[in-house]
């Protein structure tokens, strides 16, 4: 096929692109990825039968924030890797990290800075115990464990982009995927440590993104 | 940015806004840069070189959503042509493994690929300062010592052998980056 009958076929019935359309595109994944992600968590682990309980409560509404906000640092950190990168044939482009995975790592310290003052005020006897909590060991794979319908969901979305660095674009949705399941497993934890989730929620969602950095070029080609 | 990105930049905005002539006229001048930028990296596969650019062209369209318009237009569509260029040598590589049948036989085409390999060589050495460029030939090409090699350029025999490294690893260099010989992950793009 000769390429000016290619160009004139692509350009029949040309589509508009509205503003904001990665986004949405993003979203229509995602949000669904998600809310498999909860059913599961529902169907496996339950919510925490003291939730209503636990929102008179600031502990929860801290977790929820820190949480939150991973996930929305993680976002950008998709949508960024999902761009063609601009570094022009001067070899590897040595994964830049985004603003995205800069806010999250800013996020992470500030929080342990928080969390290991906290455990400073605290008595020293049961310091180590506030900090391990009862469930240091599972948490960060059952976060892990959550965050794969997500992960999936943020495979799709991407592979509809442009990622041209597919080791960085997979650890984003990894990061992403593990943020958003942190979320999700917040509605059943009943830890209360700073701490705790600067540290374990953080480790399950290092595990999701390693996995990330790992199937990125092979499940992310377009 | 040049006249002719600010044009096709411009082409790209009322194109994502549903304007199908200016999309079509923007393809049309990617279609002439992305010749010229495969031109140059295709070697030995220069026959394939419109198939690249239709298939750029098709990702450059269906990923359009992608673009931002925040951003210069140049450095995207270049990173997808070359992400579309290292795809494909990947693929020539696995390709090449298979088979020993046909590159027993003598073609036009394995001639064409040695002069090819030749001139590619020859561009390669034109990069290299005077002295390295006739220190490596003498040596690679032309099957001298290096100790005769250096005698004749005036140098030591230490310098000679560490000019000749220095010359190769540029030249290594800069097939690995406009070549795509290296076999990887597809993790740097």
């Amino acid at each position: 096929m000769k390429t000016d009958d290619l160009i004139k076929s692509l350009s029949v019935g040309l589509e508009p692109v509205r503003r904001g359309a990665v986004w949405r595109q993003a979203l229509l994944w995602l949000v669904p990825a998600i809310a498999v992600a909860f059913v599961v968590m529902v169907l496996t682990l339950g919510i925490r039968p003291d939730l209503a309980a636990a929102f008179e409560r600031p502990v929860i509404w801290i977790k929820l924030a820190f949480v939150a906000l991973l996930t929305l640092t993680a976002l950008f950190a998709v949508i960024d890797a999902s761009q063609p990168l601009a570094r022009p044939s001067r070899g590897p482009s040595r994964g830049i990290p985004s603003r995205g995975m800069i806010g999250f790592a800013a996020i992470v310290v500030i929080t342990a800075i928080l969390g290991a003052l906290q455990l400073w005020y605290a008595d020293p006897a049961i310091r180590v115990k506030t900090w391990l909590g009862g469930t240091s060991a599972e948490c960060p794979w059952r976060i892990a464990i959550l965050a794969l319908p997500i992960f999936a969901g943020a495979i799709m979305a991407m592979r509809g982009f442009a990622p041209t660095n597919l080791r960085l674009a997979g650890a984003a949705a990894g990061l992403f995927a593990g943020s958003a399941a942190a979320v999700v497993y917040a509605f059943y934890c009943g830890e209360t440590a700073i701490a705790f989730m600067a540290t374990w929620y953080v480790a399950g969602i290092l595990i999701v993104t390693a996995l990330g950095a790992l199937l990125g070029p092979r499940v992310l080609h377009w | 940015m040049t006249e002719a990105e600010i044009r096709l930049k411009d082409l790209m905005c009322r194109g994502l806004t549903g304007d199908a002539k200016a999309h079509a006229e923007m393809l049309g001048g990617i279609a002439k840069l992305l010749r010229a930028y495969f031109a140059n990296r295709l070697g030995a596969w220069a026959s394939q070189q419109e198939d690249l650019v239709q298939e750029t062209l098709v990702s450059i369209h269906t990923r359009r959503t992608s673009y931002d318009v925040t951003r210069p237009i140049l450095p995207w569509v270049y990173a997808i042509a070359r992400y579309r260029l290292i795809d494909f040598f990947r693929a020539q590589k696995i390709r090449a493994t298979v088979p020993l049948d046909d590159m027993n036989e003598p073609t036009v085409e394995s001639g064409a690929q040695a002069a090819d390999a030749t001139r590619d060589v020859s561009r390669l050495l034109a990069r290299l300062p005077e002295k390295q460029r006739r220190l490596i030939t003498l040596i690679k090409l032309e099957g001298l010592s290096v100790d005769e090699a250096a005698t004749r350029l005036g140098m030591s025999e230490t310098a000679a052998k560490v000019s000749v490294h220095r010359g190769l690893k540029i030249m290594r260099r800069h097939v690995e980056n406009h070549g795509g010989v290296k076999v990887g992950d597809n993790e740097n793009g």
